[in-house]
């Protein structure tokens, strides 16, 4: 596992867009404050953790980048300037990951209630732990071509 | 064969001309296997088996076949009684139909043999998905998921690749216990007295050799691959054991497991680098279909000596059990309900990290310590 590198996008997010799963490809799901982000399609998975599983979850609420920043900024008593920037960041590390998209959507008009951060949590900018290890279980065990086309759903009875 | 694969740019639902080919690749297969059986109904092999606790009928046409299907299920065999009248005889919920055209001379349209046994194998389905289609190199089956009945012509029985001996049926099998609600999940499972401990991790993180010394030890094997999850409906969930192969990297297994040398079936393909053996015939009275599954185990190779249990979070069992199990098997379609599965199992059962030592007879030792502490919670 590592954390991902400086996004490489060249698009840019505006403060006051917000994101959605790319949820035809990508499932997450939060256990005991952590997030697991998988990419199906592709074989990638991420956690988040600790600063990085409160930026998630504001921005899985569907509020905006300025308005997720603020309540991290609230939260954790650091500059919201340091905040926006950071989880501007993210959002482009989640957008360049195919994880997420770039909302046509107005944003939650909703400024968030500011998440209770954990005893003790020093503020560190919030990064996806990216997981590329499934290359390898792949190869070892290889999927079967042409079923992940196959609906799941149970035809009816005959 | 290649041309009518489906792509992921092209959804099932939108080629009209693949529902149509693959309801009639099944229509052929099952006229011409019933032809044969119809010519020689005593030749057929028939068995009843019962997979995820579900009666399965098995027929084959062609002795070696038989002998290459029944050895992977044979754990799973079932005696049924028939009683003279008829009354009160489970219906099976799936039949399974083969033949092998080298072995009884039945050749059926649009099936062709192919010696490059690396061709990879393609998989159709109609429209709605009710019918799917694998070909393969030596085989075409064909799986009418509505009616419960899959079909298929060999070419060759002696030719099936290791992959193809080891987990016969492996994709339609996979959809059937899906269809069922038993999900697939990338692990190993053993037992002892019907109370199981599930291995999750990536491949090469140690749950063939943890299953594999269990067994030596006298635990109960269900799986060190795949196992069937069915939730019980009191919040647990069992195990299902699906086949009785396992692979192993060949000098592994001359370290490791010498006593499985004389069993092994050596890969012939390139990629198959592990070598097959067929445990339920080396271990009767070993190889249950069913756990109730106690706790998770996640092995992971360490440099100490014995092997170490402590406890794991749940987000550890989740992040070590969901993504080989939801991107290595095809559920692509349903990644979100699969992690919504995995996630509730994984929150319904106490997990470990299993640290594997050198020492091999310390690992069935900590594994019976995670089943007691399991079962003392």
């Amino acid at each position: 596992m590592n954390p991902l590198p400086q996004a490489v996008t060249s698009a840019a997010i505006e403060a006051d867009e917000r994101l959605e799963l790319n949820s035809s490809d990508v499932a997450a799901k939060e256990i005991d404050g952590e997030i697991l982000v998988m990419n199906v399609a592709n074989g990638m998975y991420y956690s988040l953790e600790g600063v990085s599983a409160v930026a998630w979850r504001l921005l899985a609420a569907g509020h905006s980048l300025r308005h997720a920043s603020a309540a991290l900024a609230a939260s954790f008593g650091v500059e919201e300037a340091t905040t926006l920037e950071d989880i501007t960041g993210l959002a482009l590390h989640l957008v360049d990951e195919g994880l997420v998209t770039v909302s046509e959507a107005p944003a939650s008009a909703q400024t968030p209630a500011i998440p209770e951060a954990e005893e003790g949590m020093p503020y560190s900018a919030p990064r996806l732990t990216a997981y590329s290890d499934m290359a390898d279980l792949l190869a070892l065990d290889p999927p079967m071509p042409g079923l992940a086309e196959t609906s799941w759903i149970a035809p009816d009875e005959a | 064969m290649r041309e009518t694969s489906l792509s992921r740019s092209e959804p099932t639902a939108s080629r009209p001309a693949e529902s149509d080919r693959a309801a009639q690749v099944f229509g052929r297969l099952r006229y011409t296997f019933e032809t044969g059986l119809k010519a020689d109904p005593e030749a057929a092999f028939v068995g009843m088996y019962r997979l995820a606790g579900r009666l399965v009928r098995l027929r084959v046409l062609g002795s070696e076949l038989a002998r290459c299907a029944h050895r992977p299920i044979a754990h799973l065999a079932e005696p049924v009684p028939v009683p003279a009248d008829g009354v009160g005889v489970e219906r099976p919920v799936l039949t399974i139909d083969l033949w092998d055209e080298s072995a009884i001379d039945l050749a059926c349209a649009g099936c062709v043999a192919h010696d490059d046994l690396t061709i990879q194998s393609q998989v159709t389905a109609s429209h709605g998905s009710r019918f799917v289609v694998e070909e393969r190199a030596q085989l075409v089956t064909a799986f009418d998921r509505a009616a419960g009945r899959i079909v298929g012509w060999v070419g060759d029985a002696s030719r099936l690749t290791r992959y193809e001996l080891g987990r016969p049926l492996h994709s339609h099998l996979l959809l059937w216990h899906r269809d069922r609600g038993v999900r697939a999940v990338h692990s190993g499972l053993v037992a002892r007295h019907g109370q199981g401990v599930l291995f999750g991790g990536p491949g090469g993180s140690g749950k063939s050799t943890v299953s594999l010394t269990c067994l030596g030890a006298g635990l109960d094997y269900l799986a060190d691959d795949y196992v069937g999850l069915e939730p019980d409906g009191n919040g647990a969930y069992r195990g299902y054991s699906l086949y009785s192969s396992t692979a192993v990297d060949p000098l592994h297994m001359r370290r490791c497991f010498p006593d499985l040398v004389q069993h092994e079936i050596p890969g012939v393909l390139p990629h198959e680098d592990k070598s097959l053996v067929l445990l339920a015939e080396l271990f009767p009275g070993q190889l249950p279909r069913v756990a109730q599954i106690r706790a998770v185990a996640l092995p992971r190779v360490t440099q100490s000596e014995r092997t170490m249990i402590r406890p794991a979070t749940t987000f550890d069992a989740l992040l070590r059990l969901a993504p080989s199990s939801l991107i290595a098997l095809p559920h692509s379609n349903s990644g979100a309900e699969g992690l919504d599965v995995l996630t509730d199992f994984v929150s319904s059962v106490p997990a470990f990290w299993l640290d594997l030592g050198r020492d091999l007879t310390s690992i069935p030792v900590a594994v019976e310590r995670i089943l007691e502490e399991a079962l003392a919670s």
